[in-house]
C-alpha cells in the first residue's frame, strides 16, 4: 500500500513503514512526516501490530527536511507547524519502533532513526548531523540523543562540526544497536521486531515508556514509576499467561490485554 | 578500454577486472597529493563500474617509493587525503590484487599490504623506509596485521628492505614470480579469485573488517546475517 512517498508492509505482527522516495533521497517533506504520523496513529489502534519498522528505499535511509523549503521559513511559521507538531506526536508513539538503516541518515533522517527504540545499521550506513554547516541546529533531537548516547566530548565534536559517522563509529559509540551486512538491514530489523513481538504486548509497551523515563525524570522518580508499572502489570492476562507458561514449561500465548 | 589521466593514474578494463595504473612521469616512485586523489577516484570509478577485482600496479620501472615531501603547511592536508585513501582501500569491497615491479616502499608498501595477494617480480625490493624520511600513514596498522605485532616493530625498527625473496619469507609477500611472467601471473591469480562467484568475493573483505570492527560475538551476529542472505543458487 503506498500513499505518496511512504509505503507499508506486513509481517504477521511487524509493520514496516517504508520511506518510497529514492529520487529525492527520502526527504521528510511535511506531508511525508504527517504521513509517517498518520501510519504510527494506525498502528496504535491495530491490536495486531506489536512492532513497527521504520526504513527506506534506495541509498538514503531518510533526509531531513527540504532545503528550500526550510529555507524559507521564518521562527514562528517552524514552531506553529505541521513539521513539528509531527515530529512530537511520532515521540509519542508508545510501540516499539526499530529503525533499519540502510546507507545515508543525516540531519532529519538522523534524527528519525535517533526517535526510534534500535537502530540497525548496513555495514556502509553512514549518520550525521550536518546541520551547522547550513546554517541550522539539530533541532528534532540529534542535539540531545547524540550527547546523551555517546557522551559530551564525542558528540561536542561531532555536532559542532557536523561530520559524518560510519557505522562501526556509531555502533562503537552506542548510537547503533547493532551492524549487520547492507543487504540484510532490513530482515535483522524485522527480526529484532519481531523478538519484541513475541513478548508480552503491554509490558512491551510499558517498557518503552520505562526507558524513556531514564531521560526523563531523575532515579528516584524513574524508579518509583517503575513499581508503579509493574505493579500495572499484575493486572493483566498476559502476565497470568506469561508466569503459567514458564511454570509448565510450554510457549506463552499472549493476546495483549 | 583505457583512460588517460592527467593526475598519474591510469585503469584499463576487462572482463571485470580493472587494473589501476600510477605513472611517475618524474620517474621518481613518489605519491603526491593530487595522484592520491585521483587514485580514489579511480578505485571509486571501478566500483561504479561494477568491477569484480581491482588489480593495482604501476608503469615504470618502480610500484612506488613512498609520499613526495611536503613542506609543514601543506602537511596535514597531505595527510587527510592520505587518511581518505587508506580508510577507502581497507573498506573495499571488491578484492585487490598487487603487482609490485621494482621497488616498493614506505606508503607503496602499507598500500600494498592493504591488498589482499601481492605478487612481487623476483628483483623487486620491499622497503619499510618512505622516500620521505617519516614513517608514513597506514604502514605501521597494515604492516603489524600482516605479519603480526612482533615482526612489524623488528622490520620497522631496522629499517628493514627485503628482497622479493626475503619479504616471502617474512610473509610480506604471497609469490615471487620473473619479471618476464609477472602480468600473466597476475592475471592468472586475478581469474582464479574473479571465479569465485561474486557475492563470495565481497563477503570475505567485509567480513575481515567486521572481523576487525567488532568483538566476537557481534561479528558472528555480522557472519550469521551475511550466510543467512546468500543461499546457495543466488548470485548477480
Amino acid at each position: 500500500m503506498t500513499a505518496g512517498s511512504v509505503r507499508t508492509e506486513r509481517h504477521e505482527a511487524v509493520l514496516s513503514i517504508v520511506l518510497d522516495r529514492p529520487e529525492t533521497r527520502n526527504a521528510l517533506s511535511t506531508p511525508t512526516l504527517r504521513r509517517i504520523v498518520d501510519l504510527l496513529d494506525e498502528a496504535t489502534v491495530d491490536r495486531d501490530v506489536r512492532a513497527v519498522v521504520l526504513t527506506g528505499e534506495g541509498p538514503v535511509f531518510a533526509s531531513g527536511a527540504d532545503v528550500r523549503e526550510l529555507r524559507d521559513t521564518a521562527p514562528a511559521e517552524y514552531l506553529a507547524s505541521d513539521r513539528r507538531r509531527a515530529w512530537d506526536a511520532m515521540a509519542g508513539f508508545t510501540k516499539p519502533l526499530v529503525a533499519a538503516v540502510r546507507g545515508y541518515a543525516l540531519g532529519g533522517g538522523c534524527e528519525l532513526a535517533l526517535r526510534c527504540d534500535a537502530i540497525v545499521a548496513g555495514e556502509s550506513a553512514v549518520l550525521g548531523q550536518p546541520e551547522v554547516r547550513l546554517g541550522i541546529v539539530a533541532g528534532a533531537g540529534g542535539a540531545q540523543w547524540w550527547t546523551r548516547i555517546a557522551g559530551r566530548y564525542q558528540a561536542g565534536a561531532i555536532l559542532m562540526t557536523g561530520r559524518w559517522v560510519p557505522a562501526y563509529e556509531a555502533r562503537r559509540l552506542g548510537i547503533v544497536t547493532v551492524v549487520v551486512p547492507d543487504e540484510a538491514v532490513r530482515s535483522a530489523a524485522r527480526r529484532l521486531a519481531a523478538d519484541i513481538a513475541e513478548c508480552a504486548p503491554i509490558a512491551v509497551r510499558a517498557t518503552k515508556a520505562m526507558i524513556a523515563q531514564a531521560y526523563a525524570a531523575p532515579l528516584p522518580t524513574a524508579l518509583a514509576h517503575d513499581r508503579l508499572e509493574l505493579a500495572a502489570m499484575l493486572a493483566t492476562d498476559d502476565h497470568v499467561e506469561g508466569m503459567t507458561a514458564f511454570l509448565k514449561r510450554r510457549a506463552p500465548r499472549f493476546e495483549g490485554c | 578500454m583505457r583512460s588517460a589521466d592527467p593526475d598519474r593514474v591510469d585503469t584499463v578494463e576487462r572482463d571485470g577486472i580493472c587494473t589501476v595504473f600510477l605513472h611517475y612521469p618524474e620517474g621518481d616512485g613518489l605519491l603526491d597529493v593530487a595522484q592520491v586523489g585521483s587514485l580514489r577516484r579511480r578505485l571509486r570509478d571501478a566500483l561504479d563500474s561494477h568491477a569484480g577485482l581491482v588489480v593495482l600496479a604501476a608503469e615504470g620501472p618502480d610500484f612506488c617509493v613512498g609520499l613526495a615531501q611536503v613542506e609543514g603547511g601543506r602537511r596535514h592536508d597531505v595527510a587527510s587525503q592520505v587518511r581518505g585513501l587508506l580508510m577507502e582501500v581497507r573498506a573495499f569491497p571488491v578484492p585487490i590484487v598487487a603487482q609490485l615491479r621494482g621497488r616498493c616502499a614506505g606508503f607503496g608498501l602499507a598500500l600494498a599490504l592493504l591488498a589482499d595477494v601481492r605478487l612481487a617480480e623476483m628483483n623487486s625490493l620491499l622497503s619499510v623506509r618512505d622516500a620521505s624520511g617519516s614513517l608514513p600513514p597506514g604502514l605501521a596498522w597494515a604492516l603489524r596485521r600482516t605479519v603480526g605485532h612482533a615482526r612489524a616493530a623488528r622490520l620497522l625498527l631496522t629499517g628493514a628492505e627485503l628482497t622479493a625473496t626475503e619479504a616471502a619469507g617474512a610473509g610480506v609477500v604471497d609469490e615471487v614470480v620473473d619479471d618476464a611472467e609477472l602480468a600473466v601471473r597476475t592475471e592468472e591469480v586475478a581469474m582464479l579469485i574473479a571465479a569465485q562467484p561474486r557475492r563470495v568475493r565481497s563477503a570475505v573483505r567485509r567480513v575481515l573488517v567486521a572481523t576487525e570492527e567488532l568483538p566476537f560475538d557481534e561479528a558472528m551476529t555480522f557472519d550469521g546475517w551475511l550466510w543467512t542472505s546468500h543461499p546457495p543458487g543466488v548470485d548477480e
